[in-house]
């Protein structure tokens, strides 16, 4: 629970992004995505909220600069990943992508890690196989 | 090759006028059109967030004073 004096992190969510991630979403990842948003645009994201990304995961993503938050807090089976940034010599939270956390073990759909991971890279994996909705882990 | 392993350098294309902005061509059809969708790469967000990358520096400065009050890394990603 994040106490009124630990520090908070202004968040941004950029619209674009914000689409392509709840066009993948089911309706329970969108619900639980748009309250965690709601709470970081109003009041940044309390950093007792965040662990560090690996900047080598163990799905080969590399989420350099960038922290992540399960949604909801505080063992949620979504996740959201965030790029540190600095803004007029400030840090904030860019809003990376949204997605489940873990799929079932047969499942090749990205999770969020992917997702972040692709938009770090500047590539695009596409699912060849036809957009599918993810189904929550 | 894997269905999902399919992995492509995506062309980016700016745009201006009422749509303008950076866009990505998702497919080009063999009558010559194109299919774009918004640039969402980290480096898309940040340019229109008006932020910038940390440095390495900066990020070692991030995780040395708010490190500590995060949670620590998973493992996961």
């Amino acid at each position: 629970m994040p106490t009124s004096a630990e520090p908070r992190f202004p968040a941004r969510f950029d619209q674009d992004t914000w689409d392509a991630s709840s066009a993948r979403s089911t309706p329970a990842g969108r619900t639980a995505a748009q309250a965690a948003r709601r709470e970081y645009e109003r009041d940044g994201a309390p950093v007792s909220h965040l662990k560090p990304c690996e900047p080598e995961g163990r799905d080969g993503n590399n989420l350099e600069n960038c922290v992540k938050a399960y949604v909801p807090q505080p063992n949620g089976p979504f996740g959201m990943v965030f790029e540190i940034v600095k803004i007029d010599g400030r840090l904030r939270l860019e809003f990376l992508a949204f997605g489940v956390r873990h799929h079932p073990k047969r499942s090749h759909a990205p999770n969020a890690y992917d997702l972040a991971g692709q938009r770090v890279a500047e590539i695009t994996a596409r699912d060849l196989r036809g957009e599918e909705p993810e189904a929550p882990g | 090759m894997s269905p999902v392993a399919a992995h492509q350098q995506l062309v980016h294309v700016t745009l201006s006028g009422g749509r303008g902005g950076r866009f990505v061509i998702e497919e080009e059809r063999p009558d010559g059109r194109l299919v774009l969708a918004p640039d969402i790469s980290a480096a898309a967000i940040r340019e229109r967030g008006g932020s910038r990358r940390l440095t390495a520096q900066e990020w070692q400065d991030f995780l040395t004073e708010y490190g500590p009050q995060m949670q620590p890394p998973d493992g996961e990603g």
